[in-house]
């Protein structure tokens, strides 16, 4: 793959050397780029300690949410993208996570506690409706993994609402650190460093033993079962892995919005973070932050902008439109063109173009 | 050239005085005969937002679609008519498709936008709740039209937030109705034995709200008994079993916690078991509205009428047909405005009487403080003692601090409007016959509902 | 008397009303599983096909004036995209085809145009605008993702739904509209539905079975016997089963496979659009509609994917537990957990469903 293509004059003398993440000095400036611009932001807005009105607030609540979605996508990487196992259940797992969270951090545990605690349980959840994968493969576990979809959330609303308020929503208390409230400025840093070190764990991973065995079951699971693996058991990993990022977006979430429900995890949820991951490009460490970005921007900015204009021009163009139905019906349009030219023209999604780019990058001039 | 472009720009910047001064001066108060405080501050050349979201497009868009065309009308009217102390208002609208999730971003929007908006209009029970903590944060009052208890007063009922209703809460409709069920089920309703009522409600947070342990002690109290509850998804096709098992417990009166299909559906599936005379249908104020009537219309009674006549409920306005001077003025508006008749309903009332609400809540806020110090937090003070008749009395508001929700009612009825001869009117829309959907009261006097959410006044123990 | 602890009228009630909404539940799976039978893809935009299909019925059911034009135009492309597709038989010469399809895009057009019977219009304008849609769903989506990873197909097809339901909320908005095609007209001239038939003093209690339902049931059955006899002796349904066997010996027969694959979309289109109008008929049509369609997949999963008989067998199932899930547990458990415990214990107990074939790998 693409990783091969070096520059001239770049050498692997050592295996560390060869499994680096950031090979040449460009790659360093480049991260550290892009992580100094992410972690400055907030300083650069109308609340922040300089004064500059450089950023809009609204946008810090964006990349706020990114970093969430990042999480659960990059989760559902591991299943999708690595193991080529289909889930349609993330948003039920990422439900357990969030009411997890909730709960514990109602009876008055620490969120630092609560946090860690719902991700595993959430990962044990994502095991149970891993189980299939014993039997059935493909279709049949997206089918199984649908069923999670709508078992999770009625479970949560039926048995379990003594405490989880059933389908109303449930107040998340704030969480603190140190005895500071975690609001504004600093959950925006924990939600960034939880969504960094949640993107580092993922990308070692995939380098481990763990991670080649992901590949392997993914690429050809007869051959991976003759070269010694255990499928079933590194399945049932993925989906435990898979459904523990969930489960830390979910109760991420949780404080984030400080209000759950039910609703809030449905199918159109995993839906969405599977398009994410598409568009992002399914088997790239770096899907996660295209996927996520690209659909973000598009549902928080973009949208919301072009609204008015078409809600003015549409009914214009055509007379059976009425213009109240526009601002509903645009956004699912939208997401569904887009999601399906990704599929048809690029499936390996823009984290696979950005490869493409950086080889013709690093091979310039001679770029073909 | 020269001279004759100087020439251009002097007519045209003449044309532009003559125009501005030709504008009739602002007249704030006296809007459409009803009556408003007076301003202090004249604002004209400002321009005030109003920021509202919420499903338009979802389960709920039988209600909320007409509730933007009166947004919209209402806007219009009185933005010829003086708008805010002069100032234009001007409406930020969004949808959020029922989804929780595009609730919290179109918040995260609507939150950072600059200046920040003074209030929010919501009209979701889901989306207060979730909002709750949120505009309490960023001090953005919220006048919501649901009767949510935990958006108002949070889950132990304790903490009055910076959410105020505009119609009465869920819990505190239903006691009403048992109020008034207890007294009349033998005498105006001409029933035997004593009534017993069973929950038929949609699934979710608006459906599950009013069936509470303090709302069945209240009933219980007023000899009625609560028999259970059974709970639908607004996809769900047929609801004879939900009944038939309500029945079995008991039930003579089914309340619904719905709106429109789901009513519907429960009013046809009574005229399908047979049960149309046995059962009374029952419900929150949403299910006494035209889109309810408008859809009843495919199943008739064997007496004739369609399946959701002679619905009672709760009704905390004053409805289309009485005459009064804010139902006047709607009706111009809307007739002027060519809406068909499927949008006259509470929702189109609503959206008029919200924006009316809104230029006297800014209006009064504007006097307090004045135009250059209102914000979120200023409103809010002024919703605390906020006692406003809006469209003359069609929707009466007296918040306290303890009092979130409008909270007086009459009990009504919803039936088809009659011509002289008693037969049901047919009119023709669109080459559809249909039968006019009408809101009677029952009780003639408004009277303030219980307060039933939990550790209020009227709980029984 | 009581079974199990519920009044025997109740129970009663809940397995009538069972069977005849699995009616309407096995026409839902019968459309997912010819996808899935042709062309291997399963279809998760099926409840949104379904959607606009009920809408489309109800736009030529109420407009009298818009409609004609578009059905007309619709029925010409419709027939303009088969005339490159279907096989006709060999003995027919080009000029034998043109004049085939031209006579039927005529006919098709007076009926529209000319019928007073809206009945009659919208289930010809219905069912061509379906066909229509299929076929381009197939051309545009489907198509271009041959040799993709499964993956991509069921991702496509739940996006399809997407941008489906962004063209229904366009055209239609998400107002709720009742559609009485099984009606009488009352006294005041309003169309009325015909009254249920009750079934008095059996088990305790009166039972009730609702006349649309009936009819609509009737027709479930009667469209399933239809396919079944297609499948079994027309030359298209033929085709269409060797293709599902083996694309590329059918192929190698002289065979067109891809049009095989786009008439199972255009027929799925139908199907869709008569199981939503059913449904519609005796409740109304809502945006929720799609809704219904998920509560079906484990219908589809429980016949076996392949098995048109499966379905059908399925779907009654699936309508059974539902309503008598709803008589013993409540409608909580009936209508929202009872379908998918269904289709968990198919998964672990028999995945390939009761008639589907056994091609599940396991490694």
């Amino acid at each position: 793959m693409s990783a091969n293509i070096r520059p001239s004059g770049v050498f692997d003398t050592t295996y560390t050397q060869e499994m680096r993440i950031n090979r040449t000095r460009f790659d360093q400036i480049l991260s550290a780029g892009f992580l100094g611009v992410i972690l400055l932001l907030p300083l650069l807005s109308r609340s922040g300690p300089f004064g500059i009105d450089l950023v809009q607030p609204g946008f810090i609540g964006t990349v706020e949410r990114i970093a969430i979605l990042m999480i659960a996508v990059q989760g559902l990487n591991l299943l999708v993208g690595y193991t080529g196992q289909i889930t349609l259940g993330q948003a039920a797992f990422m439900a357990v996570g969030a009411y997890s969270t909730a709960i514990l951090m109602r009876g008055g545990v620490s969120f630092w506690v609560a946090l860690p605690l719902a991700s595993l349980f959430s990962g044990v959840v994502g095991l149970i409706f891993g189980l299939p994968s014993l039997r059935v493969k493909g279709f049949y576990l997206a089918m199984a993994t649908l069923a999670a979809q709508f078992i999770i959330p009625w479970l949560l609303r039926n048995p379990l609402a003594p405490l989880t308020n059933g389908s109303s929503p449930l107040p998340v208390p704030r969480a603190d650190l140190f005895g500071q409230e975690i609001s504004g400025l600093s959950l925006y840093y924990v939600l960034i460093i939880a969504c960094l070190l949640a993107m580092i764990v993922a990308r070692n991973l995939i380098r481990t033993r763990t991670g080649r065995a992901f590949v392997s079951i993914r690429d050809n699971d007869v051959a991976a079962e003759l070269l010694g693996i255990n499928v079933f058991a590194y399945k049932l990993r993925a989906f435990f892995v898979c459904a523990v990022f969930a489960g830390l977006a979910g109760g991420l979430l949780a404080i984030e919005a400080r209000s759950i429900s039910p609703d809030r995890f449905d199918l159109r949820t995993s839906i969405e973070l599977l398009a994410m991951l598409i568009i992002g490009g399914a088997g790239f460490s770096q899907a996660p932050i295209f996927g996520v970005s690209v659909l973000a921007i598009l549902r928080e900015t973009l949208i919301p902008g072009i609204t008015p204009t078409l809600q003015e021009w549409l009914p214009r163009l055509l007379p059976f439109v009425d213009s109240v139905n526009i601002n509903a019906a645009i956004a699912p349009l939208i997401f569904g063109v887009v999601i399906i030219a990704f599929l048809i023209i690029e499936p390996r999604g823009l984290a696979y173009r950005w490869e493409i780019f950086k080889i013709s990058w690093k091979l310039r001039p001679f770029s073909y | 050239m020269r001279t004759r472009l100087l020439a251009f720009a002097l007519v045209f910047a003449l044309a532009l005085v003559s125009l501005s001064l030709g504008q009739p001066a602002p007249t704030a108060f006296a809007q459409g005969g009803m009556m408003r405080t007076e301003c202090k501050e004249d604002l004209t050349g400002k321009t005030i937002t109003l920021h509202t979201f919420g499903d338009l497009s979802g389960p709920f868009a039988p209600i909320t679609q007409p509730l933007a065309a009166g947004f919209a009308d209402a806007l219009k009217y009185y933005n010829a008519n003086g708008g805010i102390c002069g100032a234009a208002i001007t409406l930020q609208q969004d949808d959020t498709a029922g989804r929780q999730e595009q609730t919290q971003s179109l918040y995260q929007r609507y939150r950072a936008f600059d200046p920040k908006p003074l209030m929010l209009l919501l009209y979701s029970s889901a989306d207060a709740e979730l909002l709750r903590e949120q505009v309490a944060d960023d001090e953005i009052p919220v006048f919501l039209f649901a009767g949510s208890t935990i958006g108002l007063y949070g889950e132990q009922a304790d903490t009055p937030g910076w959410i105020f209703a505009g119609i009465p809460l869920y819990t505190d409709q239903f006691g009403a109705f048992c109020r008034w069920l207890g007294k009349a089920w033998t005498t105006d309703l001409g029933r035997e034995g004593s009534p017993k009522v069973g929950h038929l409600s949609w699934e979710g947070a608006f459906g599950r709200s009013s069936e509470t342990a303090e709302t069945t002690a209240y009933c219980a109290a007023q000899g009625v008994e609560v028999v259970g509850g059974e709970y639908f998804l607004p996809t769900a096709t047929d609801v004879t079993a939900q009944i038939n098992n309500l029945v079995s417990k008991g039930a003579n009166v089914l309340f619904t916690t719905s709106l429109a299909s789901g009513t519907a559906l429960i009013a046809k599936d009574l005229v399908t078991l047979g049960l149309e005379e046995e059962v009374l249908l029952s419900g929150v104020n949403w299910a006494l509205d035209s889109s309810v009537g408008l859809l009843g219309q495919a199943t008739f009674k064997p007496s004739g009428l369609p399946s959701t006549d002679n619905i009672y409920g709760i009704m905390p306005y004053i409805w289309w047909d009485e005459p009064t001077d804010g139902t006047k003025l709607v009706q111009e508006q809307f007739t002027a405005n060519q809406r068909p008749l499927t949008a006259r309903g509470i929702s189109y009332l609503a959206g008029f009487g919200a924006i009316d609400t809104y230029i006297e809540l800014i209006t009064q806020t504007v006097n307090r403080v004045g135009y250059d110090n209102l914000s979120g937090a200023e409103v809010k003070k002024t919703f605390e003692t906020f006692k406003y008749d809006a469209l003359g009395g069609v929707f009466k508001y007296n918040f306290a601090e303890n009092v979130r929700a409008q909270n007086s009612a009459r009990i009504g009825r919803l039936t088809y409007a009659r011509g002289a001869d008693g037969m049901p009117i047919v009119v023709e829309v669109g080459g559809n016959k249909l039968l006019v959907p009408v809101v009677l009261p029952v009780t003639t006097e408004f009277e303030t509902v219980p307060d039933l959410k939990p550790g209020g006044a009227d709980v029984v123990n | 008397m009581d079974i199990f602890g519920q009044p025997g009228f109740a129970v009663l009630q809940g397995l009538i009303t069972g069977v005849l909404t699995g009616g309407i539940y096995a026409l839902i799976a019968l459309g997912i599983v010819i996808i899935n039978k042709a062309s291997g893809v399963f279809n998760f935009a099926h409840g949104y096909m379904m959607l606009l299909g009920g809408l489309l019925f109800w736009t030529f059911f109420q407009n009298q004036q818009l409609a004609p034009i578009v059905a007309f135009a619709l029925s010409g492309a419709l027939l303009a995209i088969l005339s490159t597709g279907v096989r006709y038989p060999a003995t027919w010469t080009r000029g034998g085809r043109v004049a085939f399809i031209s006579v039927a895009w005529a006919a098709s057009g007076f009926i529209l145009l000319q019928t007073d019977n809206l009945l009659l219009r919208a289930i010809v304008g219905t069912a061509l605008g379906t066909a229509l849609l299929g076929l381009l769903i197939e051309r545009l989506t489907i198509r271009p993702l041959i040799s993709q990873p499964l993956f991509t197909t069921v991702m496509m097809t739940l996006v399809v739904g997407e941008v489906l339901l962004g063209v229904t909320q366009l055209t239609w908005g998400s107002v709720e509209r009742s559609l009485p095609i099984f009606a009488t007209t009352n006294a005041l001239g309003l169309p009325q539905a015909y009254p249920p038939i009750r079934i008095r003093d059996v088990l305790g209690g009166t039972v009730v079975i609702k006349t649309e339902l009936l009819i609509a049931f009737g027709i479930a059955v009667a469209a399933f016997t239809g396919f079944v006899l297609f499948f079994r002796y027309t030359r298209l349904g033929l085709s269409m089963r060797a293709t599902a066997e083996n694309a590329d010996l059918a192929q190698a027969v002289g065979l067109r496979v891809r049009a095989v694959l786009a008439v199972a979309w255009a027929i799925a289109g139908v199907l869709a659009a008569l199981a939503a109008t059913l449904h519609g008929s005796s409740t109304a049509l809502a945006i929720t509609l799609p809704g219904l369609a998920l509560r079906v997949f484990p219908a589809v999963l429980l016949g076996g994917l392949e098995s048109i008989g499966g379905a059908f067998v399925g779907g009654l199932v699936i309508g059974l537990a539902e309503k008598l899930g709803t008589v013993y547990f409540g409608s909580d458990v009936g209508e929202q957990l009872i379908p998918f415990v269904v289709l968990m214990i198919v998964l672990v107990v028999r995945p390939s469903g009761l008639f589907g074939e056994k091609r599940i790998e396991r490694v």
